[in-house]
């Protein structure tokens, strides 16, 4: 299992990104200051370290020069989306960079694809059945390629990385597509149908009232 | 062209013109004394001689003229150097010649007289000066007339090696004068150069640069001058760094406490509407939302209590601090109660002109500083007095003091000592920069004593009078 360290010193946020990463099935520790963060680092192997710049004691970019010889790929959380501040998070060695208020599907995002640039993810997914290897993009029902459309093969990606959660149409769109979605729009339903025919997903993908779409899978 | 350049040339003209005027005058000076000297004595030898010929011609009367040649070659023999040529006429006939006689000159002798006697400048052919003296004297009621030359060479020759060696004394004095004006201007200017290189210094960032000259004169007051606006110049741009750095501070501050309850309230909201969350995690997620919109509120009404109040929304009012101390302990009463905090006032009895619900807020903020200083119970001791401005209060607390180091910060907004132990006490770091707004309001000060381990002692003046 891959195991996250959440350094940030605002409960109600550390608590927040522990609950959405918990959720999609990553185990998460975490740090309410620089100096626990760098005890907690030396006595734990982690797979990835989110790490908030302003702490007390020690600070993100401080704490940042300590984890880089580790090793470990870090994702800085900032509340202050300047240019400046991004540039030296990023020449510091971090991998990636969100910027508060942040969303869920964002988080799980950029999470997932930094563990998997890390090959810290495994190219292969298993869900509802499915195998999804990611690296050659196929997708295997009892060993049997089912062949999917671009598009369909991103929107299936999508819902296998966000499992049991209400995917807005809105969320979907952006996400797949790209772009805003137009509120009326049938794309993204007309899809989903011709994904779960293809694929077999008849009740695993819930439609939910007024919103959007969910994957419905146990755990 | 250089400053001292062009002193030296200056100098240079005009001492040369000086010395050269002077030299000359001095020089012709000496030649025209010489010169009446020699006249002097040339016409007193001369009468000597006249008068040296009548005294012989008295004693023993001349028949003729072989008799007075004679006896001027006597007299000639005996004073040899004195005469270059001499000449007597018997009435017009020349009856003796000695010496160069050619360089005499033939005048008319019609004008002499035996009681006078005619000196005058006489050109040589081969460049000598001679003196020409002529006279007359009687003999047997013939008049004889005597031309005697004397040579005066010498002086023009002494005036000529005079001007020479002047002429050299003067080339060494101008070169003197060039090299001495050069030195003592470069000297005199030196302290200019100092003075130019620390403007350019300056003008290159390098605003702690000072010419420092040490002289008393007009440049040595320039100097000082220069220092001192240098000086000025150098606070107001660290004062302005500093104002630029509190604003920046303030704004980096600012965009934290906004977004970080901002991101709270948007994560968990995701959170619950993309989610399923058991009962148990979305009380906690809306207990989270909860928590983190009061915190907002509160940012923006302390925000707006410090941005929006204006001196003209003031409204003064005659108060007695006495009564509105009590009443603002009595109703933190409760509140400190409960945290073993034990509260005195001594208040002096008084009113003056203040806004009411400002100073209020003030106390409030005081009051809950203190008691967030102190760990598990303690003392907080509240004193106020009457001023002739107005009245000064005293908020003292034996709480954990304020680091020195913190100091120079605590008013500013979104400052705060410990951030984590504000954050469980729910602070927004603004509470002491309101209270300094509010103050600033009144025209009073605020001033902060305090010691770590010891206490802290808040004491606020304000000065809107009485009536």
């Amino acid at each position: 299992m891959i195991k996250i360290l959440i350094v940030e010193d605002e409960r109600a946020i550390s608590n927040f990104i522990k609950l959405s990463l918990t959720k999609a099935g990553y185990h998460c520790n975490c740090a309410y200051d620089g100096a626990k963060a760098a005890d907690m680092i030396d006595t734990n192997l982690y797979d990835l370290i989110l790490l908030d710049v302003i702490l007390p004691c020690v600070d993100g970019f401080e704490l940042m020069e300590y984890i880089r010889p580790l090793g470990i790929p870090v994702i800085f959380l900032t509340a202050r989306n300047e240019v400046n501040d991004r540039v030296k998070g990023l020449s510091m060695g971090a991998e990636d960079y969100i910027v508060k208020p942040f969303e869920v599907v964002e988080l799980l995002a950029r999470v997932n694809v930094v563990l998997r640039r890390n090959k810290k993810a495994g190219s292969m997914i298993e869900i509802g059945g499915l195998i999804i290897d990611v690296n050659a993009m196929r997708v295997l029902r009892g060993g049997e390629d089912i062949s999917l459309t671009r598009k369909e093969y991103d929107l299936l990606l999508f819902f296998a990385r966000n499992p049991n959660m209400a995917l807005y149409r809105e969320t979907i769109y952006e996400r797949v597509w790209g772009g805003d979605f137009e509120p009326g729009s049938k794309t993204i339903d007309l899809h989903v149908q011709r994904l779960r025919k293809k694929i077999g997903w008849e009740n695993e993908l819930q439609s939910v009232n007024k919103v959007g779409y969910r994957l419905e899978v146990t755990p | 062209m250089r400053f001292r350049l062009k002193i030296m040339l200056y100098m240079l003209c005009l001492l040369s013109l000086l010395f050269g005027v002077g030299g000359s005058a001095l020089i012709s000076i000496s030649f025209q004394t010489s010169l009446e000297r020699e006249k002097a004595s040339a016409h007193e030898t001369y009468q000597m001689l006249l008068n040296t010929l009548r005294v012989v011609n008295r004693i023993e009367t001349w028949s003729d003229a072989n008799d007075i040649s004679n006896v001027l070659s006597q007299l000639l023999s005996q004073n040899a150097s004195s005469w270059s040529a001499l000449r007597v006429y018997e009435q017009t006939e020349m009856i003796y010649e000695t010496g160069e006689s050619a360089e005499l000159v033939e005048i008319s002798h019609e004008d002499v007289k035996p009681e006078n006697c005619f000196v005058s400048g006489v050109s040589g052919l081969y460049g000598q000066h001679y003196l020409q003296l002529t006279g007359a004297f009687v003999m047997e009621d013939e008049p004889f007339y005597l031309d005697a030359l004397q040579d005066i060479t010498y002086i023009y020759e002494m005036r000529i090696q005079q001007q020479e060696s002047y002429r050299e004394i003067y080339i060494c004095l101008v070169i003197a004068c060039a090299l001495l004006s050069y030195s003592i201007t470069w000297l005199l200017t030196r302290p200019l150069v100092k003075l130019s290189r620390a403007s350019k210094e300056i003008a290159r960032g390098n605003l702690s640069y000072r010419s420092s000259i040490k002289t008393s004169d007009e440049i040595g007051a320039l100097s000082a001058d220069f220092d001192y606006m240098a000086s000025q110049t150098e606070k107001s741009v660290r004062d302005l760094k500093d104002a630029i750095s509190r604003q920046e501070r303030f704004t980096r501050n600012f965009t934290h406490e906004l977004k970080t309850p901002m991101a709270s309230i948007i994560g968990y909201a995701d959170l619950l509407r993309l989610q399923t969350l058991n009962p148990d995690e979305q009380a906690e997620a809306a207990n989270y939302i909860f928590s983190a919109g009061k915190r907002l509120e509160n940012l923006s009404l302390r925000l707006l209590d410090i941005f929006v109040m204006d001196k003209q929304d003031l409204k003064l009012r005659d108060t007695s601090i006495r009564i509105l101390i009590g009443k603002v302990v009595s109703s933190k009463q409760a509140m400190l109660a409960e945290k073993q905090v034990n509260v005195s006032a001594e208040c002096e009895i008084g009113t003056c002109l203040m806004e009411p619900d400002l100073i209020w807020s003030l106390l409030v903020n005081l009051i809950d500083n203190a008691q967030k200083a102190l760990e598990q119970g303690g003392q907080i001791g509240i004193v106020s007095e009457m001023t002739a401005e107005g009245c000064r209060i005293r908020v003292a607390d034996n709480g954990r003091g304020i680091p020195s180091e913190a100091m120079e910060h605590i008013t500013e907004a979104f400052y705060r000592v410990d951030k984590l132990r504000s954050h469980k006490q729910n602070g927004v770091g603004l509470g002491l920069a309101l209270c300094a707004k509010i103050v600033e309001l009144h025209n009073g000060s605020i001033t902060f004593d305090s010691k770590v381990g010891v206490g802290t002692c808040v004491t606020v003046e304000l000065k809107e009078g009485r009536i």
